[in-house]
């Protein structure tokens, strides 16, 4: 392991890539600032950018981005109450009572420790599982990919709740449906493509992405919008610092959500987002009646979403390095660009390319301790951007989006797609169906058909391989489990009231 | 009777899912391939699933829907405009749509100082387009074509 | 006004009118294969001084298909395509209408041979072997490939089991979306072979991961001595070669695209080039003109001919 790290530090540790870093983060914390942009628009816009450098160096600068995205979008969390994305609305839960109470730079520095802590354990613990894992991936065939597919999909649902479930289920589903369009993997029939052209390669994730949240988000904003709506002010931030019982406060909340956003990320499908809402409401429990209250502003409920969606970021890479799954929106926009290098994150990646596998570790070790100390200070002059009027905000984040899938495929069909999934986005955000579960859906659909199909074409179509394989086996158990626990709790806890 | 969010959305989900069906009956086969699994197994497979599922959402009572008051003119015309910047992007280069769009896109929004607008508008376009095509290499036609 | 707006542009542009100026069209979206080769040829061009200014635009879309009918419209004789061997395959499919006839060629620049693998403990030792148990079993020899039914890793498949004398539609082909995950898949034990561009196993080659059956090459590759060609393991005439070249307009007058040509040759001995040759694991398949068109016929031909076969056409 110790060759390894070396391995890393010598590849990160060049005045250059040092520089990208820097670059990365300042540009991520930048952009996912922005209303409706996080750290998966971030890392799409670097695309271009990145593509022009070195293997190395631009998948430092991307994970740099990564986390600096994250942190711009716990910075508008916090600031404006207008979550970047997903994983950071549980940071505003806390985050902007405190800023509105008048601490708005005690929140940030909050979060920024909080993330910092989550993500150096979550680099620890990746470290530790990584390469183990990637020794036992070699041996994982299509049908056990399948499995952990599927494994995925009902964790999603699961997370949702009894309530939320059905709908989560439909959106899953809806994902899965939109994930069939274009060349299907066994034969090349083309499908669903109503004999456009620019339907035959698919639906691109990107756009998907950036429609369902960034557009429909701005659209959200735009359909909201009065004038005489109160706006972030440039008001001065306040003291960025923290205190030493201050983060004798947070720490162990921080510790906690840290480990449990990290278990979470390994699953393929939950990732940050479930992370950070289960962290936040795990902490909330536990503080009970203790003042301020969750939801008032209470430090401890900045700090455990925080850590977890950190946490939780740097687990999902684990299935991303090691099976080459992403286990998040992100990892798939990630892994999209790791395919552009010529390099294909999987069970081959740890034999073939051990500089690439160390230096990601690594550079999220460098990456955090950047966003730090030299991020955090410079925070109160990218805030400045919250300032902007509104009127003028929300037609730049549409412009960004647009031209941010644009950029990547030059072809003008995919802005009309994107202003129908859009307008899709919103109708089914105004009835509360969740969009996270459709994106997972979109993922990992495509993954499981493909390596559905395989299985069926290496089993001479017989669906035998689910019960002749035991590794197989056992995932779809678990599988079916985690679908019905919530059913099984229920039943349980009717025959035994306390 | 009114619908809840659930019955709303089961009843899209529904029409949808019907479409998604009906279409995967489109796919075209090929001949000399007689395998179980093909191109139509997926599609099909999901299609139940989503009829089934969105029948399971219209069994949801629950509230009737109120939706917040919104400003749907607004929508609609961003959607309309983001579409007409998709048409005019190629014909008339990048930098003349995307000024325009950015510009009646702050207007309808109700910004009337022409001099803000115009400078945000100009330095956003003229910026992004430089960065891309100097720092990054990434070119796309500036003007309509012809000039 | 008009010349208003061109001073304008030039200003916009940086540089006044150039002496040479070249624009590479991509037929793929940022990153890809393609994108990689034109920036990479585009970098090594500029940076050695051969071309003054060279711009890069992306139009994906219809399998390449865009891009092509883009090519032909403008009709810029400045203007170059990228492209590779899929224009042959997605031709002949009907994917798009035109084919490489409708263009200039104007060279390959790089190319990747084909070759077969199995694992190293594989009991399959030489292709002799392959063929045996191939006729005996079918079903039980997959060969796994990093391309879609009827791409270039299944044409490879089906021209060995040919080669070899056994029956092309018993060619039991299992797809991967990468080259990488079908790396992965034999290496796993759920597929007996691997038909992919030597580019892509040389690594896991050279660390003994795996062994080479043969190498689909004239001669034998440089880089491994130890593989026999198909030809020498006993399926006859099986040469394949994934290139990736350039196409100008049709109708660019013949003094142009010899010079075009002798660009590429003079920028091949760069070291700038040879630098970005070697990051990529590029091999050098330069063939300029006449001899390019000629392999794109013999491909064309090759190709067409199995796919009847194999009732993919």
């Amino acid at each position: 392991m110790w060759e390894g790290i070396t391995m890393g530090l010598t590849t990160v540790f060049t005045l250059q890539n040092a520089a990208f870093l820097m670059l990365g983060c300042l540009a991520g914390t930048f952009i996912g600032m922005l209303p409706g942009l996080g750290p998966m628009t971030a890392i799409a816009l670097m695309i271009p950018v990145a593509s022009t450098l070195e293997p190395g160096a631009g998948i430092i600068m991307m994970a740099a981005v990564y986390y600096g995205a994250i942190f711009g979008g716990s910075t508008s969390s916090i600031l404006i109450n207008a979550p970047g994305v997903a994983s950071t609305v549980a940071t505003s839960f806390d985050g902007f009572p405190m800023a509105r109470a008048g601490f708005p730079g005690k929140a940030l520095a909050i979060a920024a420790t909080a993330s910092f802590w989550g993500g150096i354990l979550g680099a620890l613990l990746l470290l530790i599982a990584a390469p183990y894992l990637a020794r036992i991936s070699l041996s994982f065939q299509s049908t056990d990919y399948f499995a952990l597919m599927v494994l995925g999909l009902v964790t999603v649902s699961a997370f949702a709740g009894r309530d939320g479930m059905l709908k989560a289920l439909a959106m899953v589903v809806l994902g899965l449906m939109l994930s069939t369009v274009g060349v299907d993997p066994t034969q090349g029939i083309p499908r669903f493509t109503l004999g456009q052209l620019d339907l035959v390669d698919g639906i691109s994730f990107l756009l998907l992405v950036m429609a369902t949240f960034a557009l429909s988000e701005a659209l959200l904003g735009i359909m909201r919008f009065s004038r005489e709506q109160g706006l972030a002010d440039g008001r001065a931030l306040g003291a960025l610092r923290l205190s030493r019982r201050e983060i004798g406060d947070i720490a162990p909340a921080a510790t906690r959500s840290s480990a449990l956003g990290f278990l979470v990320g390994l699953l393929p499908g939950a990732g940050a987002t479930i992370a950070s809402l289960l962290a936040w409401g795990a902490e909330e429990r536990l503080a009970g009646k203790a003042k301020p209250a969750f939801g008032e502003g209470a430090p401890r409920g900045i700090a455990a979403p925080e850590a977890a969606n950190n946490a939780a970021a740097t687990g999902s890479f684990v299935p991303l390095l090691t099976l080459g799954i992403p286990g998040s929106g992100t990892t798939a926009i990630l892994l999209g660009a790791l395919i552009a290098y010529g390099i294909q994150p999987g069970p081959l990646l740890y034999i073939n390319e051990p500089e690439i596998f160390w230096s990601v570790i690594v550079s999220m070790w460098i990456g955090n301790v950047i966003l730090l100390v030299l991020n955090l200070p410079l925070i109160p002059y990218i805030a400045r951007l919250l300032a902007v009027p509104r009127q003028f905000l929300l037609p730049l984040i549409l412009f960004f989006s647009l031209i941010g899938v644009y950029f990547v495929s030059f072809n003008t069909f995919d802005i009309q797609l994107m202003v129908i999934f859009a307008a899709a986005a919103v109708g089914l955000r105004l009835l509360d169906f969740p969009m996270a579960p459709m994106i997972l859906g979109f993922i990992l659909g495509g993954l499981m058909e493909e390596n559905l199909s395989r299985a069926m074409l290496i089993y001479d179509q017989s669906w035998s391989f689910l019960w002749q394989r035991p590794l197989t086996l056992a995932i779809m158990i678990t599988a079916m489990v985690i679908l019905a626990g919530p059913f099984l709790r229920e039943r349980f806890a009717r025959r035994s009231p306390d | 009777m009114r619908l809840s969010k659930e019955q709303l959305g089961g009843l899209s989900l529904l029409l949808f899912s019907s479409v998604y069906c009906y279409l995967t009956f489109a796919i075209p086969l090929l001949p000399q391939f007689t395998d179980v699994y093909n191109a139509r197994s997926m599609p099909g497979a999901l299609g139940v699933l989503g009829i089934v599922l969105s029948l399971g959402l219209l069994t949801r009572r629950g509230h009737p829907a109120g939706i917040e008051r919104l400003h749907w003119v607004h929508g609609l015309v961003f959607l309309l405009l983001m579409s007409l910047y998709g048409l005019s992007l190629r014909p008339l280069g990048f930098i003349l749509s995307t000024v325009l769009f950015l510009i009646i896109g702050f207007f309808v929004l109700g910004e009337r100082r022409w001099l803000p607008m115009c400078l945000v508008a100009g330095s956003v376009t003229a910026g992004f387009w430089l960065l891309m095509n100097f720092a990054l290499g990434v070119y796309v036609a500036p003007w309509p074509a012809g000039i | 006004m008009r010349t208003l707006l061109t001073a304008l542009l030039l200003a916009l542009a940086g540089t006044a009118a150039a002496a040479e100026r070249l624009h590479f069209l991509i037929p793929g979206g940022a990153g890809g294969g393609w994108d990689r080769t034109a920036r990479g040829v585009g970098q090594a061009l500029t940076e050695s001084g051969l071309v003054a200014q060279i711009r890069y635009e992306n139009m994906s879309g219809g399998g390449g298909g865009r891009a092509i009918a883009h090519l032909i419209e403008v009709d810029n004789p400045h203007m170059w395509m990228v492209n590779s061997t899929p224009i042959v395959v997605r031709s002949l499919q009907s994917v798009f209408p035109q084919s490489f006839r409708d263009l200039t060629p104007i060279a390959s620049i790089i190319g990747d041979y084909s070759v077969l693998a199995v694992q190293r403990d594989s009991d399959i030792r030489n292709l002799a072997d392959f063929a045996a148990r191939q006729r005996a079993a079918p079903r039980r020899m997959i060969i796994a490939g990093g391309s879609v039914p009827g791409g270039t890793d299944h044409i490879v498949a089906a021209l060995l089991v040919k080669g070899v004398g056994n029956d092309p539609t018993t060619t039991k082909y299992i797809p991967y979306d990468a080259g990488g995950k079908a790396m992965a898949g034999l290496l796993s034990g759920e597929v007996q072979l691997l038909s992919s561009g030597f580019g892509e196993v040389v690594d896991m080659y050279e660390q003994g991961w795996v062994r080479l059956l043969c190498a689909a090459s004239p001669e034998r590759l440089a880089r491994a001595p130890d593989v026999p060609t198909c030809n020498e393991a006993g399926a006859e005439d099986v040469v394949f070669v994934n290139w990736r070249g350039f196409f100008a307009p049709s109708g660019v007058d013949a003094d142009l695209a010899a010079g075009y040509q002798t660009l590429l040759q003079e920028m091949r001995a760069t070291p700038v080039w040879q630098a970005i040759r070697a990051r990529n694991g590029w091999v050098d398949l330069y063939q300029p003109g006449e001899d390019f068109t000629r392999l794109l016929e013999r491909q064309e031909q090759q190709i067409g001919t199995l796919m009847r076969e194999l009732g993919l056409l």
